[in-house]
């Protein structure tokens, strides 16, 4: 068991935990990041190669596509978690933004308070 | 030409005639009137034509299926039906019993109804009474007779409800009962029109039945080929087809246990009760039954002995209705009602003879046969000539009922002569029609006891039926017109004269007819009907046409009995009713045997009570069931249903608590039940 | 070409819809007046050449709707289709004259005729139909127009009675559909000429979901049959309804189901259905003798005849399960008597409504001398319901009880038919009961009441003339029926 895999296990329990059992808002959205980047760890720990070198080509490697291959970590889990955190990162901002509001008309984040959505 | 149509234009001019009389009222009522009565003499004109059109009939030959007398009707799967008509003996005797008594009838009612501001609805329905009676009896198949059958069921009802809106101010005219047993006009044309509706409901099965084997409801070709009697008789259910088909004719001829509309169907006016209730469509029954007794006797006699109960239970019924209704004459206290009661009996007469007639062979079924017709001819006669004079005695003292009656012998002279006649021809009095005809009955039933002595019975019955007869005939015209004036007479007595020719010229030629018609049966009239219809029944009854010259004995037993019966039952009510200074009457009149027997009869035997009993059971019974099971349970069902989806509604809305932490809870164990699944999903 | 006439008789209602909502009020119902009397005319005219054509060649028009889903247009006028639509077009028409008479104190009466001509076209369609599709389309297209009228133009608790009505039969539809489905499945076809012509060529699809497809299509039109125990939107729908849309709801609308069992699952499932027969029939004579039963006991008059209506549809149900011929001419003979006499009968009971405001049997009476068309119009009709001849109810249930004694053993088809027999004793007590305590007695002479108006006269008349007429000659009728059924 690799151990970032471990860490980023634990990221996401700890994520769902505050999403699931805490009554503030702003803790939820914070269990809402962690979960985000435990999986953005997840991800990008998926990729590596254990002793690898950066996914650049240097002159060392220039005639030899098959070592680089062989040696390098793969590139296209941190591109995607690039864009990840990047739409992570409005999506945070727009639950904010919605926070500010509950907070303006109901005057309290406590979601035990906040029963609007009772059906 | 026409001669040949002759059968079509009788019973199809009444219906125009009602239908232009409808149309004529707006133009002059006079002209509506001469309308009702001219088509109403059409139709008897051509009633006779027909014999003259058809002249083998009189030789007992019968017409059908030719060209002239059957059109394509109805084309439907499994059954062509073809609109035709049957002329022979027993049709064309029908018919112009039927037509020409209508039309004194309607010529009668010219006086009678004067006045009277329903009176279109009157000639409309009386018209089309006539042209659905013709129809009935001049039709070939069953399908066409129902038409008749229920139009003159349909008319019936029109008629007695003609009065229909239940004045409560001419109660003493126009209602009919007292007590308890009162009714409006409205109520007794419903209840004729149901109770003959229960009785159709045999009669109609058994046809259906009958066509379901035999793929025809043509009564000729029923008659010919017999195989659907067959397969019938193989389940059994040849001798309940029978029975039910009598449920008809017992409906519609007011025979025990379906009598109890006639009675009060006198709420009707007198002409009406005297075309339907006397003269005409209370004989349909019997002519029913005449119609169709050739088949059943050859049946019977080809070996389906089954049969004889059918003919058994005819008998039966017949000799009890007679008994029962002539009882119930004796204590009525309304003239109309003696007279209904009367019928009712004098019906249970004709029915004994066609049951006992399927008993006998050879002459003596046929002397039966004849008996009942003959007397149905005479019975039309004297009952038509009661009801009329009864209708003017009625009219004169304003009242129905014979207790306000009395002493009317010199104030209105043609019409007692006119009911005496009738009278006696109803007591049977020689040489008036009566009494021949009774006689014909008596030895019919007296041939039977040669072979079957268990009829003896049976002709005890008739035997002091006619006892009783004499007496209630006697006991109604001594009341009304040779007892002392009543208050109300005397109230009226210069008001009260003679009515009107237009009203006593009709029931003095029904008199006049009476005697003409008495006096020539000794010379042959009865011979000439018994020659015409054996030669019918000879024709209808190909296979068993013996000859057999019956054990004649000049047995004087019926006549015995006649004279008797005429005697005892005129001698008990002379002593009750008229001998002055008698004290028997007064005597009897507190005894408490002679009280209870009269409650019983005045009571109608109970007869009537339990039909209204077993009537109001059903409503009850429906209203029960409406309460407590359709409310509740089939309509509560959508309730329940609904309920219990807003109830399951309810419990599953408690997910939605608002709370943002339950429903991330949700979230997750959603997801988390995703990924097994598809670990599962995959890996499996 | 003739056969576009078809197509102008159905559509014609349906596109003119808005129109009425334009014109508002009186035109209206004038404007729709004149188009259901172009539609009743064209098809009385095909029917009339239909009648006289000796092959009695059908006049079908057909289109490949969706081809890829399978699906067809068509409107399939034989005998049978031209005979229903006949019928729901005199009806129609006839109401639709009564209609504007009676609406004329409502509100809003522009969007009554819309919905009214939207209801008619509905009920065409769906007799006219000759695809299972297009039938469950149909039937839907009757459905929320009525919902509509009863909902607005209603009386008592009408949106409850409305929203009943929807929910109930829109169940029953749904089981229609699920049926259609099934069987569209089975026979990889929803079209009913398709699916006769595999018939006809012996192919015979899975027997246990035919016989459930059967079984639910059946329940789906036992609803709208009203039969026992899928009757109890009946009573509460007819009694609330706007007066005229309950005369064309309880014999126009409800015989369609009828039609649809005969059409449709008989069409598709011969060979299966005659194992229904004896649980139908037990079906429909409990039905018969329950709605009398019940019918004697109400006290509102609309109520009765919404009972009567449901004893009567026991009647033509009887006739189609009895599996023969004669019985199957005889219940579509019964619808169209039946729908002339309980029209006048519902008319009659409008005007008593219209002219005195009073529905309760118990506080009517005496109405014959003031009001004789009226009072003929009621007389005629109950005892048209009743079975009497001259009347055309005789011919039908003649021929429905001869028919269903032909097939089966005959004595228990005997006890059978002695108790639907008897059933026609009940209804002619009913009838006749309801008559006297409403026409007959003394009770309101002092009263001013005036018969209605001629606009609501002359439909019963046309009504009472053709009861009376098919009474007589019934074989204009008989003959486009036979030549299907055979």
């Amino acid at each position: 068991m690799n151990i970032v895999y471990i860490a980023a296990l634990t990221l996401l329990l700890i994520g769902f935990y505050a999403i699931i059992f805490k009554d503030n808002l702003l803790k939820k959205i914070f269990g809402y990041s962690l979960l985000g980047d435990g999986v953005n760890l997840l991800l990008i720990s998926l990729g590596y190669k254990f002793n690898g070198i950066p996914p650049t080509i240097t002159d060392e490697y220039i005639g030899d596509i098959e070592a680089f291959v062989l040696k390098s970590v793969d590139p296209i889990p941190p591109a995607l978690v690039i864009t990840a955190i990047v739409i992570g990162l409005s999506v945070i901002a727009a639950l904010l933004a919605l926070t500010i509001n509950v907070y303006r008309v109901y005057g309290t984040l406590n979601v035990r308070k906040i029963r609007r959505l009772r059906g | 030409m026409i001669l040949e149509y002759s059968p079509w234009l009788c019973w199809i001019i009444p219906y125009i005639g009602a239908i232009l009389s409808l149309l004529f009222n707006k133009i002059h009522h006079k002209l509506r009137d001469c309308c009702a009565l001219t088509s109403s003499f059409l139709s008897a004109i051509f009633s006779t034509l027909i014999i003259f059109a058809y002249p083998n009939v009189l030789k007992g030959e019968a017409y059908h299926s030719i060209p002239t007398l059957s059109i394509k009707w109805i084309d439907a799967p499994n059954v062509t039906l073809k609109a035709g008509l049957l002329i022979d003996p027993l049709s064309v005797f029908m018919a112009n019993v039927v037509a020409w008594i209508s039309f004194l009838i309607m010529l009668y009612s010219i006086g009678y109804m004067e006045g009277d501001k329903g009176i279109v609805r009157y000639w409309f329905f009386m018209n089309l009474f006539i042209g659905n009676m013709l129809l009935l009896v001049l039709s070939d198949n069953f399908i066409q007779m129902m038409f008749g059958w229920e139009g003159v069921g349909l008319c019936s009802y029109a008629l007695i409800g003609y009065w229909y809106e239940d004045d409560e101010k001419e109660k003493h005219i126009k209602w009919v009962g007292e007590g308890l047993e009162e009714y409006a006009p409205s109520h007794c044309g419903m209840k004729a029109f149901i109770t003959t509706r229960i009785g159709d409901i045999g009669l109609l099965l058994a046809i259906f039945i009958i066509f379901s084997q035999s793929g025809t409801f043509n009564i000729i070709e029923l008659g010919k080929d017999l195989n659907w009697a067959s397969k019938l008789s193989n389940m059994g259910l040849l001798l309940p087809t029978a029975l039910l088909f009598l449920l008809g004719p017992i409906g519609k001829s007011a025979q025990f246990p379906l009598m109890e509309w006639l009675p009060d169907a006198m709420a009707g006016p007198a002409s009406v009760s005297a075309l339907i209730h006397a003269a005409t469509m209370v004989k349909a029954g019997v002519y029913l039954i005449a119609r169709v007794f050739p088949i059943f006797y050859i049946l019977m006699h080809s070996g389906f002995i089954e049969l004889k109960i059918f003919f058994m239970s005819i008998a039966l019924i017949g000799a009890i209705t007679a008994f029962i209704s002539a009882t119930q004459a004796s204590v009525s206290n309304e003239i109309k009602k003696v007279w209904a009661y009367s019928t009712v009996s004098q019906i249970g007469y004709m029915m004994l003879s066609l049951g006992i007639a399927g008993y006998l062979i050879g002459d003596a079924m046929i002397a039966a046969y004849v008996a009942a017709l003959f007397h149905l001819l005479s019975h039309a006669l004297f009952k038509a000539n009661l009801f009329l004079t009864s209708g003017s005695v009625i009219h004169s003292c304003e009242s129905r009922f014979m207790r306000d009656m009395g002493g009317l012998l010199k104030l209105m002279p043609i019409t007692s002569i006119s009911m005496l006649i009738g009278v006696l021809a109803l007591l049977g009095i020689p040489p008036l029609l009566g009494f021949w005809s009774k006689e014909g009955i008596l030895k019919a039933i007296e041939y039977g006891i040669y072979e079957y002595s268990e009829l003896s019975l049976i002709f005890i019955i008739a035997a002091i039926t006619a006892i009783i007869t004499v007496f209630y005939s006697l006991r109604a015209y001594i009341l009304t017109f040779i007892k002392e004036k009543s208050g109300r007479v005397k109230e009226l007595e210069h008001h009260i004269h003679e009515v009107k020719p237009v009203m006593w010229i009709p029931y003095i030629i029904l008199a006049l007819a009476i005697i003409a018609l008495g006096f020539s049966v000794p010379f042959g009239l009865e011979h000439k009907l018994h020659h015409t219809f054996g030669d019918m029944l000879n024709h209808y009854l190909m296979k068993v046409s013996e000859h057999k010259e019956v054990v004649t004995t000049q047995s004087y037993l019926p006549i015995l009995a006649s004279i008797l019966a005429i005697s005892i039952g005129s001698i008990i009510s002379y002593t009750i009713y008229l001998k002055k200074g008698n004290n028997l009457f007064e005597s009897l009149k507190n005894k408490r045997t002679i009280l209870i027997i009269q409650k019983f009869f005045s009571n109608r035997w109970y007869i009537n009570r339990f039909w209204y009993a077993i009537t109001n059971k059903l409503l009850v019974l429906s209203k029960l069931i409406h309460d407590k099971f359709e409310l509740p349970i089939v309509d509560g069902f959508n309730y329940y249903l609904a309920n219990f989806v807003t109830f399951i509604s309810n419990r599953v809305r408690g997910i939605h608590t608002g709370v943002l932490s339950d429903y991330m809870i949700g979230a997750t164990l959603g997801m988390v039940a995703l990924i097994i699944f598809l670990i599962i999903l995959l890996g499996g | 070409m003739i056969e576009y006439l078809l197509i102008l008789a159905l559509l014609l209602p349906l596109i003119c819809s808005p129109l009425p909502y334009l014109l508002g009020g009186k035109k209206g119902g004038l404007l729709s007046f004149l188009i259901l009397l172009i539609s009743t005319l064209s098809i009385g005219y095909l029917l009339i050449q239909y009648y006289l054509n000796p092959n009695r060649e059908p006049f079908i028009v057909w289109y490949n709707w969706a081809p890829d889903l399978g699906l067809t247009f068509g409107l399939n006028g034989d005998g049978l289709g031209l005979f229903m639509s006949f019928t729901i077009a005199i009806l129609a028409l006839a109401l639709s004259l009564y209609s504007i008479e009676y609406m004329e104190h409502e509100e809003d009466v522009g969007s009554y005729f819309t919905l009214y001509l939207l209801y008619s076209s509905g009920m065409i369609g769906c007799v006219l139909a000759s695809d299972l599709i297009e039938f469950y389309l149909f039937f839907e297209l009757m459905l929320i127009p009525s919902w509509a009228l009863i909902n607005q133009w209603g009386t008592g608790l009408r949106e409850k009675v409305a929203f009943k009505y929807f929910i109930y039969t829109h169940v029953g539809a749904l089981s229609l559909l699920i049926g259609i489905l099934a069987t569209g499945m089975l026979y990889g076809t929803f079209d009913l000429f398709r699916i006769q012509i595999l018939l006809s060529k012996q192919f015979k699809p899975d027997i246990i979901i035919s016989q459930i497809a059967a079984i639910l299509m059946l329940i789906g039109l036992m609803v709208k049959l009203a039969i026992f125990p899928f009757h109890t939107w009946l009573p509460d729908a007819h009694a609330e309804a706007p007066t005229p849309i309950s005369a064309l709801l309880s014999p126009a609308m409800i015989g369609i189901g009828g039609y649809g069992i005969l059409r449709f699952v008989y069409g598709s499932y011969p060979h299966i259905i005659t194992n229904f027969s004896s649980i139908l029939i037990f079906q429909s004579l409990f039905t018969m003798i329950y709605g009398g039963l019940m019918a004697l006991k109400q006290n509102d008059l609309k109520r009765l005849l919404a009972y009567s209506s449901i004893s009567q549809m026991g009647y033509i149900l009887f006739g189609i399960a009895a599996n023969s011929p004669l019985a199957i001419v005889g219940s579509m003979l019964h619808y169209f008597s039946h729908a002339t006499c309980k029209a006048m009968l519902f008319m009659v009971s409008g005007i008593f409504m219209h002219q005195i405001n009073v529905r309760d049997i118990d506080k009517l009476g005496s109405l014959a001398s003031k009001m004789p068309y009226t009072a003929i119009a009621m007389i005629i009709g109950f005892l048209g319901i009743a079975g009497t001849p001259p009347f055309n109810g005789f011919q039908s249930e003649w021929m429905i009880f001869s028919g269903a004694l032909i097939y089966g053993s005959l004595d228990k088809q005997s006890i059978i038919v002695g108790l639907a027999l008897l059933s026609t004793a009940l209804t002619a007590s009913y009838g006749l009961w309801t008559v006297k305590r409403v026409l007959f007695g003394s009770k309101y002479l002092n009263l001013d009441i005036k018969e209605a108006d001629m606009l609501m006269i002359a439909p019963l008349i046309l009504l009472i003339l053709l009861t009376t007429v098919i009474g007589i000659y019934p074989q204009p009728l008989i003959t486009p029926i036979n030549s299907i059924i055979s």
